[in-house]
């Protein structure tokens, strides 16, 4: 396997190793923290790991501690590391419960991104840093990791709190020197100064131990380190040697040396106790029993001076945590506290589509960089961005923890055009001045100019349907038949469309009254009379109109009398022929016919019988009056008479 | 039956008119046009092909094969944003044109926007597909003549005193009726829609949609590209909220986009 990267591991992170699959929750962290970052450890993993790093599918999930043999109060670190084409997929690890031994403190992650044989490879760890609580042997249980519905699960990692080993005593004397007897207490103890003792949450306590001695120390080492629980803990370098100096102290001169100095990140609000540092000291001292004799007195002081083992306790020091005030307190604030500055900055702002980008985001000054939350950077959806590689340093030296943190985020513009990255602020808490600022970077724009090969080059993420559609050109144009329309032109906006459509609906109905009148004709004799009456009566009239004349003037009287009585017979359904005055008179009447009408078809009825047997000849003139007055009738009854 | 003959006169007359819609002079002038930019496309000229397809768009005119024309030369212009705009106005007119399905599809891949969009219930698929199988032209004519069979053929039912014209005219009047109402529905189905959904495609390059008309008050919530098809919903002064077709909805200014 060739090797390209290689991530410096602690030692022992060997021994302990489990395989797994990633999981959907982690208790410790916001979800998208593990997301957002992403660590590197790849190909390395399986050779520089004595565990077996499992080949699951697309996925290798491991997890490892720092040491397995842990001081109590000391922090170790668990590191869960996924890698594998599908890290993607994989969801939030989620640890197993560790609050029997050990306290949470924080997590951070990296990744590590690898081009081996052209093939990319990424892999993604996240560190969880713990302090031990108890003392013990105990097992961190399997961490599961969720991918794609299947589950996978690291092997336990056994561990051992001891009692604080910490720092190994600079030199460990003599076996056979006393302890018991030696220095008072006034010529040897350890002071812990603290810089402040009310501190806001995450606000950094320095507390420094040093060692106030009359007499002379050869040598010291730590037995039992300060306990921390519930801080965060930056060391401080101090050196391998201690610088010493002189101080008066209650009014006495010693001789002081810093043995320890720490930032303590208090995590929580409340009142906190940092509880004591023990110090082993050799000290030299003049043999007790002071001989007159010059030269017991040489050997035994200068030269032969007796070492003797001292054991002191720093006193415990207790420190009030505020809350951040929540006055001013700024949106989306996440806990950010320190006197940090944030500059954001872009390699290049005119570049060609696929052309990558690195955007920088630096964020420096006093706080606890190494626990800052990952910041969630909206880029536009046009570019295709990676998780970014962070890297921070701290420096530890002076009395203020403080450090550069680096997120360098590559982006690779797709689409032509002028993008805008937007500002990214991050709210921050102040404690120097106590109040909240937001830091805020710039907003870039680049100029994306449109790359050669985008026209053709395969759009991500085709389907099958689209890959065969690629590289063919379109089909020609239609040259026949256009068939051109007015625009919003709607057929049922025009009148000619409702005819069409109403025109047979109204024939329809003319159909069936049609079908109605001849189904009446057929059956009901009174209707079929009554609709037949008058025409049969014209028919009468015309033939009388033909017989107009001094010659026939017998058949022309009957004839229209038989038109009057014959159209009454057939409108009042009777026998038209024996009708009589009176009865006319009586059945129009009670068919709502008018009297004048009534008269005047009684007049007519009487003028035919009179005239048809009158031997006066009558003159061509009356007869037509006759014949235009019975046409009139006729007409007014049609109308007049009700149905009966 | 004597009022019968003039009726049906009334109609043919009326049927003749609505075939020939435009008038007879005018046509040929568009006729002549259209050609024209045909000659032009052939040569390779593409935007001398679109002026002409252009002079019968502004003398009022349109058809969908005066539209998928127009598609096909800004495809061949690189305008992706119009092509995808005429294609889908073609698209109205010739909703199962292989060609134009084929070439939508085409200038379709260089859109940058890509959706999940939920698959459609079974049915309304089914539905849909039927409902688009013809174009309207087709349906408006194939719902006069069904209508005219099925009302006449009714008419014989009425009328008829024979067994057998009663018995063919009712059956047939039933076919004829069925018929009618299908493509009526999909007739009115279409037209619905098209009139109900306001549809446009957007033609700059990269517009950000903002989550309320207005550039100070909203936030950007996310950007399109050339010739994404988008629906349009409501407006307000210059912008216009579009959804998308995964339900996001945000507003852009009505200057980016054409409705189609």
């Amino acid at each position: 396997m060739s090797r390209i990267g290689k991530r410096l591991m602690p030692a022992c992170a060997t021994r302990c190793t489990g395989t797994g699959r990633p999981h959907d929750d982690d208790p410790y962290r916001p979800r998208s923290f593990v997301r957002s970052c992403a660590v590197i450890g790849l190909v390395l993993a399986g050779s520089l790991l004595a565990g077996r790093p499992l080949q699951a599918a697309d996925l290798k999930v491991r997890a490892y501690v720092d040491r397995t043999i842990v001081g109590m109060n000391q922090q170790f670190t668990l590191s869960v590391e996924l890698s594998g084409k599908d890290i993607n997929e994989a969801g939030n690890p989620e640890l197993p419960e560790l609050s029997a031994f050990a306290a949470y403190l924080g997590s951070g992650s990296s990744q590590n991104m690898q081009i081996i044989n052209g093939r990319m490879s990424v892999s993604h760890t996240t560190n969880y840093y713990f302090q031990a609580t108890k003392e013990g042997r105990f097992e961190i249980g399997a961490v599961t990791v969720k991918a794609g519905g299947e589950e996978y699960r690291t092997d336990p990692i056994a561990i051992e709190v001891k009692k604080a080993t910490a720092g190994t005593p600079v030199s460990p004397g003599r076996p056979d020197a006393p302890t018991d007897a030696g220095p008072s207490a006034e010529d040897l103890f350890v002071r812990a100064l603290v810089n402040k003792r009310r501190v806001f949450q995450n606000e950094p306590v320095v507390i420094t131990y040093k060692i106030y001695t009359r007499i002379n120390v050869t040598s010291f080492g730590f037995t039992k380190l300060p306990g921390t629980t519930g801080f965060w803990v930056e060391e401080f370098d101090i050196g391998n040697q201690p610088r010493t100096s002189t101080e008066v102290y209650e009014g006495k001169q010693y001789t002081v040396a810093t043995i320890k100095r720490m930032a303590l990140f208090p995590m929580s609000p409340g009142t906190k106790e940092i509880e004591p540092l023990g110090v082993q000291c050799e000290v030299r001292v003049r043999s007790s029993r002071r001989s007159r004799d010059i030269f017991d007195d040489f050997f035994n002081d200068s030269i032969f001076g007796r070492t003797v083992r001292k054991s002191i306790q720093s006193p415990s020091v207790r420190v009030e945590v505020l809350p951040l005030p929540e006055e001013g307190k700024p949106d989306g604030f996440s806990g950010i506290v320190g006197s940090l500055n944030l500059t954001g900055s872009v390699d290049k702002t005119r570049v060609k589509t696929n052309e990558a980008i690195s955007y920088r985001l630096k964020i420096e000054g006093r706080g606890n960089i190494r626990m800052l939350p990952d910041p969630r950077l909206s880029f536009p959806a046009d570019f295709e961005t990676y998780a970014p590689k962070i890297s921070e340093s701290l420096n530890r030296s002076g009395s203020v923890i403080s450090g550069i943190k680096t997120y360098e985020y590559v982006i690779i513009p797709r689409v032509p055009g002028l993008q805008k990255i937007k500002p990214f602020s991050m709210p921050v808490f102040d404690p120097e001045t106590g109040i909240y600022k937001i830091l805020t970077t710039p907003e870039f724009i680049i100029d994306v100019e449109k790359g050669e090969e985008t026209f053709t080059s395969v759009p991500m993420g085709l389907s099958k349907e689209e890959v065969r559609l690629l590289g063919r050109d379109i089909r020609f144009i239609k040259t026949a038949n256009p068939a051109f329309r007015r625009r919003g032109d709607v057929f049922y906006k025009h009148a000619p469309f409702w005819l069409v459509i109403l025109l047979p609906m109204m024939l329809l109905t003319g159909a069936f009254a049609l079908r109605r009148h001849q189904d009446r004709m057929m059956v009901d004799v009174a209707y079929a009379r009554d609709r037949r009456a008058n025409r049969s009566a014209m028919r009468r009239l015309a033939q009388a109109r033909s017989l107009m004349n001094p010659e026939q003037q017998e058949a022309f009287y009957a004839e229209v009398g038989r038109a009057i009585v014959n159209f009454l017979g057939d409108k009042l359904n009777t026998a038209g022929a024996g009708l009589a005055g009176d009865d006319v008179k009586q059945l129009l009447k009670n068919r709502g016919v008018g009297e004048n009408l009534i008269e005047a078809v009684l007049e007519s009825m009487r003028v035919c019988d009179m005239k048809r047997f009158s031997p006066t000849v009558a003159d061509e003139a009356e007869m037509k009056q006759l014949y235009e007055k019975a046409v009139n009738v006729i007409t007014r009854l049609e109308k007049e008479i009700k149905r009966g | 039956m004597r009022r019968s003959g003039p009726g049906w006169a009334a109609v043919l007359g009326v049927i003749l008119v609505l075939g020939h819609g435009p008038i007879q002079a005018q046509e040929t002038e568009l006729e002549r046009l259209f050609s024209e930019g045909n000659v032009f496309y052939q040569q390779g000229k593409y935007q001398d092909a679109l002026m002409q397809y252009r002079a019968v768009q502004e003398r009022g005119y349109e058809s969908g094969a005066l539209y998928y024309n127009m598609g096909n030369c800004y495809y061949k212009l690189r305008d992706t944003g119009h092509a995808i705009l005429y294609y889908e106005r073609a698209k109205r007119f010739l909703p199962n044109d292989e060609d134009l399905n084929d070439n939508l599809a085409l200038a379709n891949l260089e859109v940058v926007d890509k959706f999940e969009v939920q698959p459609e219930f079974l049915l309304i698929r089914i539905v849909r597909g039927i409902m688009y199988l013809l174009p309207v032209s087709v349906l408006f004519w194939g719902l006069i003549v069904t209508y005219l069979c099925a009302v006449g053929f009714l008419i014989m039912w009425v009328i008829s005193r024979n067994r057998l014209p009663r018995t063919v005219g009712m059956r047939m009047s039933i076919v004829f009726g069925i018929a009618c109402i299908v493509f009526a529905s999909c007739l009115f189905g279409q037209l619905h829609e098209q009139a109900g959904v306001v549809e446009a495609v957007i033609l700059d390059e990269k517009v950000d949609a903002m989550s309320a008309p207005n550039v100070e008050e909203g936030i950007e919530v996310f950007s399109l590209h050339r010739g994404t098809k988008v629906r349009l919903d409501q407006q307000s002064g210059e912008w216009v909220e579009i959804i998308l077709p995964d339900r996001k909805v945000g507003w852009v200014k009505r200057e980016v986009l054409e409705v189609i």
